[in-house]
């Protein structure tokens, strides 16, 4: 795999036990790139994203990364690797502060303590308070935190708008779109809501059970809803 | 009565202390694992014996011979955890208590075998070994030690858990191993390393509260229910949940005991009931 892509997937066939989810599946992320996710319920994309982190049985297939391949890796050492991973439930250590909550996982990097609340000012104010005690949004922004403190190479995100309020939702956008146009980093996101996914990403990938439907860019399908529809279900450009 | 009251909750506090020793690493490897050891009440008896050899047959001083307990048993625990242990995470209960329970056997059979079946008792130094005055009032100084241990352990667990990087490390795994993992966190060296850690503290615990519960082959099958019943009551993947669960334990076990000695033990397991009853997941629980 060349070294200009940061992540690489070949063939790959994972699911949970012997429940194949995610079917022959190959596409590259070059550096830096952004790519958002999109599809009907059901087909795959948290799959997807749980594959590339280590987190279901890979039955077939390499996932690379930076020109390692990592398939065998627990997800620690792809951690270590350089994957970043926001989960759809946030899953936030409750017994820990905030602040514990983003230096936990802390390896050296252009991501700081400072660099994280410079972006969430939000959790500088909680920084004390624990895990549990925060709301849904600022659940969100710590679990970006969290990862963008294990200073990735790839951010994997999870549905990350998923559950909140439409005022938290455009906040959380609007950070997001400042790390798509500041930092260097690779983005995966999945996202149910696809006019956010296509606005925040310039290439798009739509899956259909397991497989990928299309994979290109984004604004072909923002000039071309039937297409949309047609790929996500009738109403996915409503969203 | 005050110098019966008082006589009771020292008596209680020294019992809270072995308790709290011999059970916080319980509490720790089984919030964090998920894995019920019932054998470990066995790794307090073996350094129990530690320091009993250590004092008796090679004649260390009993300073020496604590910290030599600790690193003896929690090397064996570690030993165990990557031989064996490691192959029962997120086995059924069933069989975690079989192998647990047989690991415990094994260890009775082992010591019995090394020691014979009678109580032994390290050599206590000179300066433990007599009565300490306070507000007129008469306490063994060995019981004094044990208390002050209890307390040292407590904060220094505290410092560990609380305010370390690997203590965060472990109370994030405890919260959520999946995601403790997908940040970095090699969950199984910390399990290695925690179960040691317990381990350890239960075997010092042994050694240090050899003179409240005597040191025995069939140690870790007798107070194995006081064990997880402080446990139960404080909380798994806590450190002051045992605490004070051992400090309820201790006083009312003991109270108990001295002002009506014919209901037993009775009130100790009443108190039990009661707290589950109100707090599944114990009074500092992260889960039942």
């Amino acid at each position: 795999m060349p070294e200009t892509q940061s992540l690489s997937l070949r063939n790959v066939r994972a699911g949970y036990g012997s429940t194949v989810v995610l079917e022959d599946l190959s596409f590259d992320l070059p550096l830096g790139e952004k790519l958002s996710v999109i599809g009907r319920n059901g087909v795959g994309k948290t799959t997807l994203l749980a594959t590339i982190m280590g987190l279901t049985k890979l039955h077939g297939g390499h996932i690379g990364l930076g020109g390692t391949d990592i398939a065998a890796l627990r997800p620690n050492r792809r951690a270590h690797a350089g994957l970043g991973f926001v989960p759809q439930q946030r899953e936030i250590f409750p017994s820990l502060t905030v602040e514990e909550n983003l230096l936990v996982g802390l390896r050296p990097g252009a991501w700081t303590l400072e660099r994280v609340y410079d972006l969430f000012p939000r959790l500088q104010q909680r920084r004390s308070n624990m895990g549990n005690q925060l709301s849904g949004g600022e659940q969100q922004m710590l679990a970006f935190g969290r990862a963008l403190l294990t200073n990735p190479r790839v951010l994997l995100l999870d549905e990350p708008f998923e559950g909140l309020a439409p005022v938290i939702v455009e906040q959380l956008f609007h950070a997001l779109l400042r790390l798509r146009d500041e930092d260097q980093l690779s983005i995966i996101m999945v996202e149910q809501h696809a006019k956010l996914a296509l606005a925040f990403a310039p290439r798009t990938m739509v899956m259909s059970r397991g497989r990928i439907a299309f994979d290109g860019d984004s604004r072909t399908l923002i000039e071309n809803p039937d297409r949309l529809d047609a790929l996500c279900g009738i109403g996915a450009t409503q969203h | 009565m005050l110098t019966a009251a008082l006589t009771i909750i020292f008596h209680g506090l020294a019992f809270a202390m072995v308790l709290y020793i011999v059970s916080v690493g319980l509490g720790i490897t089984m919030g964090l694992m998920n894995f019920a050891n019932l054998a470990h009440g066995a790794f307090a008896a073996a350094g129990g014996y530690v320091v009993v050899v250590a004092t008796k047959a090679l004649g260390w001083p009993f300073w020496a011979a604590l910290p030599a307990a600790f690193v003896v048993v929690a090397l064996t625990g570690a030993v165990i955890e990557r031989l064996v242990v490691r192959t029962l995470y997120g086995a059924d209960e069933l069989r975690q208590v079989l192998f647990s329970i047989a690991l415990l056997f094994m260890a009775i059979a082992g010591f019995t075998l090394a020691f014979g079946p009678l109580q032994q008792q390290p050599e206590i130094p000179a300066a433990l070994s007599g009565q300490i005055g306070a507000g007129g009032l008469e306490f063994p100084a060995y019981r004094s030690f044990v208390i002050v241990a209890g307390v040292l352990i407590l904060g220094a667990l505290w410092l560990l858990i609380g305010r370390t990087r690997m203590g965060m490390r472990i109370r994030a795994a405890v919260d959520n191993r999946n995601m403790a993992e997908a940040i970095g966190v090699d969950t199984k060296l910390l399990f290695t390393m925690t179960f040691a850690l317990g381990t350890g503290i239960a075997g010092l615990g042994g050694g240090i509260g050899a003179d409240v519960l005597s040191i025995t082959p069939t140690y870790g099958q007798e107070y194995l229910v006081l064990f997880l019943i402080v446990v139960a009551v404080g909380g798994l993947g806590s450190i002051f949940g045992p605490f004070v669960a051992a400090l309820c334990i201790g006083i009312v076990d003991v109270a108990g005991k001295y002002l009506i000695p014919e209901f037993g033990a009775f009130f100790i397991y009443g108190v039990v009931i009661a707290i589950l009853l109100a707090k599944p997941a114990g009074l500092f629980g992260v889960r039942s």
